[in-house]
C-alpha cells in the first residue's frame, strides 16, 4: 500500500500531536517567585501582543520558555490525571485548569486536552481512507481548528494568570498547537483539491 | 595590636560596626565586603585605587566608602533612622541586608538552587567560599544576603530557620496630612495619577485590616455611576460602598483608580453584609461582570499597584487581601468565577 506525501505527512503531524500529549506543556516557574509585584504589574499592563503574536506566533517570553527548561513540567496526560488528586503537581493542574476556565471549573473540564491526539488520529485516517469525502475532511479540520483556536483565545486571556502563578508553557503544548494548525490546513488542501489526485 | 582592638571593638560594639576601614579576613573578596557593608563593588574599586582586587591579602586594611557603611547589616533602630535614604532618591524601598540561606536536598546541583534562588553559581560559590561545584544534602548555602525586595511575590519561599526580615525602611517623605508614612514612590504606573487623592487623606486615618476586591457585575461603569447608584437608588448615606474603583475602560480608562469618597473622608465601607468588617475592609471594586468575562491585564495590573500600594502605606501593619466571596457572612459569588483569585493570592498571601 503506497501512501500519498499528504497522508503520510498527516499521519506524522497526527503522531507528533500524540507524542506530544505526554511531553511537557506547562512548568512552574520557581525562578519567578519573589519578583518585584510592580514589575509584574508593568509586564502585565504592558503586554500589547497583536494578532499574530497572540494566535499564529508566541511571544518572545514563551519562546524562550521553551529553551530554559523543555524537559521540565507537567504533560497534557499528566494534567488531565493530577486533576483529580491532592498533590504539588495537582496544584499546577489545578492552576491550569482554573487558567482556561476560572477558579470554579470542573476538575473533569480539563479532559478537553485529550481531544488534541483523539482528532489527530480521526484526522490521520480521514486522510488515509479513499472513500473519505470532503465534507467529512473540512468538519474533521474545522474540528481541529476549533481546538486551535479556543486553546490559543484561552491561552491569550489567561496571559495574566500564568504571570501571577508562575506558569510557563512547554514544548508539548506549542508542538500540539502548530501540528494540530498544520493537519488542520492538510486537510484543508486536501478536501479542496479534485479527487481524482487525493 | 591596634588593628586587633579595633575588630575586637567591630565584633562587641553593634553600634560602631559602621566603620570605614575593614581587615581582610581569610576568604574575604571585594564582592564578600560590597555583600556585607551594603556598597557596590565599584565604590570599594574607587575608595581602594592601590589595591589589587584580584590580588587581596589578608591583613589589608581596606577603606569602606563612610557614606554607605553607617548601614550595617542589622541595623539598631537608633543607628539606621538617620541614615535611611532621601523618599526620593530610593527607587525601590528594600528590606536592609540580611542573610538568606538555602538547605541542600536530595538531588539539587548549584546549578539547580542558583536557578531557583535567581542567581548565578559563580554568585553561589563566591558567597560561600565553594572551590568546587561539590555540595552535600544538610548543607546550608547562603544566597543572597542583600535587599530583598519589599515588594517581592509573597509565595516566596522562606526558610524556617531565618528570622523575619526588620521593618522596612518607610521613607518619610515630606509631610502629609496622613498620620501613616508615605511609601516612596516607585515604578507605578496606575497608582501615581491617583496618589495626591490616595495620600491626601485625615489624620485619624482608620486602622484598616483587609483590602476585599469586588467586582460591579456589570459590563460598564465608573465611580460616579456607582457613587449615583448607591446614594440615590440603594439610599447610601455615605454614597458610593466602595472606596476604590478600576475602570475597564468602558465608562473610565482601563486600569484607572478613581477614589471614593469613603477613602478620602476615611469612612467605613459598605460593600460587605457586616457592619463590623466594613469598619476594617478597604473596598476595592473592578467593573466588570467577571463570571461572563475576565478582568483586563491592565486592571490586574491596576489592582496589584493599589493593594501593594496601600499595604505599602500602612506598614508595618498588616493589610489582608481577601475577595469579597471568601470575606462575607453570606455567600456570594463575587468577584466572579473568572477573576483569578488564585493567582492573587498566590502573589499576596491568604489567611488561612
Amino acid at each position: 500500500m503506497k501512501l500519498r506525501n499528504s497522508t503520510l505527512t498527516g499521519w506524522v503531524l497526527a503522531a507528533i500531536i500524540c507524542l506530544a500529549f505526554f511531553i511537557p506543556w506547562a512548568r512552574f516557574a520557581p525562578e519567578q517567585m519573589g519578583r518585584n509585584l510592580l514589575d509584574l504589574a508593568g509586564d502585565l499592563a504592558g503586554d500589547e501582543a497583536g494578532f499574530v503574536e497572540s494566535y499564529l506566533l508566541m511571544r518572545p517570553a514563551e519562546w524562550s520558555a521553551i529553551w530554559h527548561n523543555p524537559g521540565e513540567g507537567l504533560s497534557a496526560y499528566q494534567l488531565v490525571l493530577l486533576s483529580e488528586k491532592d498533590s504539588v503537581s495537582a496544584k499546577v493542574s489545578k492552576a491550569w485548569l482554573s487558567m482556561l476556565w476560572g477558579d470554579h471549573a470542573s476538575e473533569q473540564s480539563v479532559k478537553f486536552l485529550a481531544f488534541g491526539p483523539l482528532m489527530a488520529i480521526l484526522a490521520g485516517i480521514a486522510l488515509t481512507l479513499k472513500k473519505t469525502n470532503a465534507k467529512f475532511l473540512l468538519l474533521a479540520a474545522f474540528g481541529q481548528l476549533l481546538f486551535y483556536g479556543f486553546l490559543r483565545w484561552k491561552l491569550n486571556q489567561t496571559f495574566g494568570d500564568r504571570l501571577l502563578l508562575q506558569i510557563e508553557f512547554n514544548l508539548g503544548l506549542w508542538l500540539t498547537l502548530y501540528a494540530t494548525a498544520l493537519l488542520c490546513l492538510l486537510q484543508v488542501f486536501k478536501a479542496l483539491q479534485p479527487k481524482s489526485k487525493w | 595590636m591596634a588593628i586587633r582592638v579595633f575588630v575586637l571593638g567591630i565584633l562587641l560594639c553593634p553600634s560602631t560596626y559602621a566603620a570605614s576601614t575593614h581587615t581582610l579576613a581569610k576568604g574575604d573578596t571585594y564582592y564578600s565586603l560590597s555583600r556585607k557593608y551594603g556598597v557596590s563593588v565599584t565604590e570599594l574599586q574607587k575608595a581602594n585605587p592601590t589595591l589589587n582586587p584580584s590580588a587581596l591579602q589578608v591583613g589589608q586594611i581596606v577603606q569602606i566608602p563612610t557614606d554607605q557603611a553607617s548601614a550595617p547589616p542589622t541595623p539598631a533602630p537608633t543607628s539606621a533612622t538617620p541614615n535611611l535614604p532621601a523618599p526620593d532618591s530610593n527607587p525601590e524601598p528594600s528590606i536592609p541586608a540580611q542573610p538568606e540561606f538555602h538547605v541542600v536536598s536530595k538531588g539539587e546541583t548549584l546549578t539547580r538552587i542558583a536557578t531557583l534562588r535567581s542567581t548565578s553559581v559563580a554568585e553561589l560559590k563566591a558567597l560561600n567560599n565553594l572551590k568546587s561545584s561539590d555540595i552535600f544534602i544538610g548543607q546550608k548555602l547562603r544566597v543572597r544576603s542583600s535587599s530583598v525586595s519589599m515588594e517581592g511575590n509573597g509565595s516566596q519561599e522562606k526558610d524556617p530557620e531565618i528570622p523575619e526580615p526588620p521593618a522596612a525602611p518607610t521613607a518619610k517623605a515630606t509631610p502629609t496630612p496622613s498620620p501613616t508614612s508615605t511609601p516612596t514612590p516607585q515604578r507605578y504606573i496606575f497608582v501615581t495619577p491617583a496618589r495626591r487623592q490616595i495620600d491626601n487623606v485625615p489624620k485619624t486615618e482608620r486602622k484598616w485590616k483587609f483590602v476585599v476586591i469586588h467586582h460591579s457585575g456589570t459590563s460598564t461603569g465608573n465611580a460616579k455611576i456607582f457613587e449615583y447608584y448607591h446614594r440615590r437608588v440603594r439610599g447610601m448615606e455615605n454614597g458610593m460602598a466602595y472606596h476604590f474603583v478600576i475602570g475597564n475602560g468602558s465608562d473610565s480608562k482601563d486600569g484607572e483608580i478613581e477614589v471614593g469618597n469613603r477613602w478620602k473622608q476615611q469612612l467605613q465601607g459598605g460593600h460587605l453584609r457586616s457592619e463590623e468588617q466594613n469598619e476594617i475592609a478597604i473596598g476595592i471594586c473592578l467593573v466588570g461582570d467577571f463570571n461572563r468575562s475576565r478582568p483586563t491585564k491592565k486592571q490586574i495590573a491596576a489592582l496589584i499597584e493599589l493593594t501593594s500600594y496601600l499595604r505599602q502605606r500602612q506598614h508595618p501593619r498588616e493589610l489582608v487581601f481577601m475577595v469579597h466571596r471568601d470575606i462575607n457572612i453570606r455567600p456570594t459569588d463575587c468577584p466572579g468565577r473568572l477573576f483569578p483569585s488564585q493567582a492573587m493570592y498566590n502573589l499576596f498571601g491568604k489567611r488561612k
